[in-house]
């Protein structure tokens, strides 16, 4: 729908025509929101933050991950809508990822921050969207959150910027807000997705991860039984569910923060799953005071606490302009879309762990033990039939992700169909998919009489779908 | 009115933690599961190691029994050395599925096993004036030497072995042997690494221990790639179910006609694995403490498909002949180990916490 555009004076007079009872709750955000505060907590999580994504970028080139997971493979899986996205050639794609690298460095630096901060969400979002199979919780979190930062005033303390545009040591308090309502979004959809049968009732899939670890020292033999696997399911759940409200009551942030960092260790540990503990731990200092980072530097240099550098409140300036009401809308309309968009799997028929259809995006972090069994049966016009392997057409690490997921594997179809049109081949494909869910019988997955190059690729139910066993 | 705790409360509480910790590993210590450390060890101990020894015994009593017919060409000696080949090959399609470690660091496959054969080198090789085992080993391409151009010369064209090493056929009779020797030698490099540095290495003792993930890793892995490999490469292409043309070509089966007797003990051998020897342990023990559902399932799954191919051996007929005038039992025997494929690497590689293929990113979801 196109917007019109009204000159302020019409636009103000909308506004007013709408009685103030409406705009109270805004008016209220927006006031709250306006209160001054010390700047350095959020130029903390502003540095963090670029400090795990460099992490992350080296680990990128460390482990090669650029030629295998966005160089090597023939085809990549596209997101609905984001078809164009494409892989650049070999070393453009290297050179795409040493800007990253350059771009968090300046983050860190707080130098042309903002600007860092846009290109760098754009940069990281386009390497995201090149490939469904490189799909991750904490890559969509550090999307989010560069995106956030570049949006707030992350450079008033403790940045290049701000020496050079003064001495600007303070920042709205919606600042923190925001970060902490984007943080509170992942561990509370977390937590909620692990209220289901499988983890409470059966402590899958820990019981089954869990025992791999059962070599360790002094914590092994602990690792392999089965109660402990129930304990780390509830408590994991629990600790999802409870630890935003845990970090906003002062009296038990100090005790919460330590056992997150115990929490957020354990999986890192326990769990292959990269820089996301890391990136946790570090997010979550902005639940505590903003003024903390000075308060523990004053504490480390023996020195007072130097006088807070605040202007006046502004509690009692005049009502909102109506930028700063659109500016509220506008972020409740954020937080709206991120809470529906976890949400959307309720809109698809069947389980979401069985046919995965809203099930990227959804904070559903470490829920499943997920194997698949894929193979197609080609068939040509003269009636000819024989089977193909998706490895044939795709990397390993591809192969193994779109074996468990049905977008994947209409996807593979498609592959396998346009490989053979090219040669002159009219040909139907088929799939066998047999997936084990949390280590249930391997079942169907996928009708194996429908045609799935016939099938179109979008976010609509499946039909051919097979109903989940359960 | 808000109270204190104090000091001496504080005190016993921190106790608290350390002590439900101290009781709880103790507990772990007491329980009686068993470990993927003692699987490893147990399936080294009584199945791999055994397998390898035998398989060794039995390439270099083909190797004696070649020299022998070498030096004695009669029918009765061309008969021991054919049913020597015969046990010889059984025992080394038995090992297949535990095909890892030393056996393809050192390429053992490629001297023993490799097909298909080209049968106009081997009979260019025949025109050389003398043939030892370091050409074998050294020169020779991996298409020339193994079972394969053992069996090509030892049992084609009926008897006429025989007229070769009666007429004193040096090239002939060198060849021969030299395809034994290379063959049990490098059996016996398996079973020795076996017996020896990499068998203790994969139960987890001496300075180079295997953590116990990997060798039980390996030892789902090898059996998925090898049920693939029989259903999809072999009789998968044989019955143009995994191409659009028929190949009985990729069927190693020559004229000895042991194509069944490979599938059957291929699928013993990954038995072997899946349920370890009978005082033993096997990767169904670990299964079972997860599932005995799915361990049940995986059982089922290995049974049937030794039936399939006992139905198969019932026949008397080469499985290249089957594959052409009884092609429904094929398929029968096929979809059994493609089960087999199934199980194993859906249940099993969940249960186990096993990633078969290249997986090396973060996942979280």
């Amino acid at each position: 729908m196109a917007l019109t555009v009204l000159p302020p004076t019409q636009t103000a007079r909308a506004f007013q025509l709408r009685p103030m009872g409406l705009w109270r709750p805004i008016d209220f955000l927006h006031r709250r929101g306006s209160e001054p505060m010390d700047a350095s907590s959020v130029a903390v999580f502003r540095i963090a933050f670029g400090l795990v994504t460099l992490v992350a970028i080296v680990r990128f080139f460390a482990y090669d991950w650029i030629d295998q997971l966005y160089v090597d493979p023939l085809h990549h899986f596209s997101y609905v809508g984001f078809e164009w996205v494409r892989a650049w050639p070999a070393p453009w794609m290297h050179l795409h990822f040493a800007t990253l690298g350059l771009l968090s460095i300046s983050i860190i630096l707080g130098w042309h921050a903002r600007a860092s901060l846009i290109l760098f969400a754009l940069g990281f979002t386009y390497v995201e969207l090149i490939d469904k199979t490189t799909y991750l919780n904490h890559y969509y979190f550090v999307s989010l959150v560069a995106l956030l930062l570049a949006f707030i005033p992350h450079d008033r303390a403790w940045s290049l910027d701000s020496r050079r545009a003064g001495t600007l040591t303070w920042t709205p308090v919606w600042t923190v807000w925001v970060l902490r309502a984007q943080i509170a979004l992942v561990y509370c959809f977390a937590g909620f997705a692990k209220l289901n049968h499988d983890w409470i009732v059966n402590a899958a899939p820990l019981r089954f991860w869990l025992p791999q670890h059962a070599h360790l020292p002094v914590v092994g033999p602990l690792l392999d039984e089965t109660w402990i696997a129930y304990a780390f399911s509830w408590a994991g759940a629990a600790f999802d569910l409870t630890i935003v409200a845990w970090m906003l009551w002062g009296r038990s942030r100090l005790l919460a923060f330590a056992v997150l960092i115990v929490f957020h260790l354990i999986t890192g540990q326990l769990f292959m799953i990269g820089i996301f503990p890391y990136m946790m731990i570090a997010a979550s200092l902005i639940f505590f005071s903003p003024d903390w980072p000075r308060r523990l530097l004053s504490r480390l240099r023996h020195q007072p606490m130097p006088a807070e550098n605040l202007p006046a409140s502004r509690r009692r300036l005049a009502k909102p302009s109506i930028w700063g009401r659109l500016a509220v809308m506008i972020a409740l309309a954020v937080v709206a879309v991120q809470i529906i968009v976890p949400l959307r799997h309720y809109f698809y028929p069947g389980p979401v762990q069985w046919n995965e259809e809203g099930y990227r995006f959804s904070w559903r972090v470490l829920l499943t033990e997920k194997v698949g069994h894929v193979e197609y049966r080609v068939t040509d016009t003269q009636g000819r039939s024989w089977t193909e392997s998706p490895a044939s057409y795709l990397s390993p690490l591809q192969a193994e992700r779109m074996s468990t997921q049905p977008d994947l594997i209409l996807a593979t179809a498609h592959i396998i169909h346009d490989h053979h049109a090219r040669q002159g081949r009219q040909v139907t494909v088929t799939a066998d998919a047999f997936v084990s869910l949390n280590a249930r019988a391997t079942h169907r997955l996928i009708d194996p009489a429908t045609d799935l190059a016939a099938q179109v690729q979008g976010l609509g139910p499946k039909s051919w779908l097979l109903p989940s066993p359960d | 009115m808000a109270t204190r705790l104090s000091a001496r409360s504080v005190r016993r509480a921190a106790l608290l933690p350390p002590l439900i910790l101290g009781a709880a590993l103790l507990l772990a210590a007491c329980s009686s599961d068993v470990t993927r450390r003692d699987v490893a060890a147990s399936l080294t101990e009584l199945v791999i190691v055994p397998r390898y020894e035998a398989a060794a015994d039995r390439a270099e009593a083909m190797s004696e029994g070649i020299r022998t017919l070498v030096s004695e060409p009669t029918p009765a000696r061309l008969h021991e050395a054919r049913d020597s080949w015969r046990d010889a090959r059984s025992a080394w399609s038995r090992v297949q599925a535990y095909t890892l470690g030393p056996v393809m660091e050192l390429r053992i496959p490629s001297l023993v096993s490799w097909w298909p054969i080209d049968e106009s080198k081997i009979r260019d090789a025949l025109a050389r004036p003398s043939i030892s085992a370091e050409d074998v080993r050294d020169t020779f391409a991996a298409d020339q030497r193994g079972f394969g151009a053992l069996e090509l010369l030892l049992f084609a064209d009926g008897d006429s072995v025989l007229s070769h090493l009666q007429a004193d056929d040096e090239a002939y009779s060198q060849y021969l042997m030299a395809l034994a020797e290379v063959i049990a030698d490098a059996v016996r490099q398996a079973s020795n690494d076996w017996s020896g540095e990499y068998g203790e290495a994969f139960s987890g003792s001496g300075d180079r221990a295997i953590s116990e993930n990997l060798a039980i890793a390996d030892l789902v892995r090898v059996p998925v790639f090898l049920t693939e490999t029989l259903g999809d490469m072999q009789l998968g292409v044989a019955l143009g179910i995994t191409k659009p043309e028929a190949d009985l070509n990729v069927i190693p089966e020559g004229v000895a006609a042991t194509g069944v007797e490979d599938l059957d003990q291929s699928m013993r051998g990954i038995q072997d694995t899946y349920l370890g020897d009978a005082d033993g342990l096997g990767l169904s023990d670990l299964v079972a403490e997860l599932s005995t559902e799915a361990d049940q399932r995986m059982r089922d799954a290995l049974l049937n498909a030794i039936t399939a191919i006992e139905s198969l051996r019932e026949t008397g007929k080469p499985l290249k002949d089957l594959l052409q005038t009884d092609s429904g039992l094929v398929i029968e025997a096929r979809d059994a180990i493609k089960n087999v494929q199934l199980v194993l690497n859906t249940e099993v590689v969940s249960l186990l916490g096993i990633t078969i293929g290249f997986s090396d990113n973060d996942g979280d979801s």
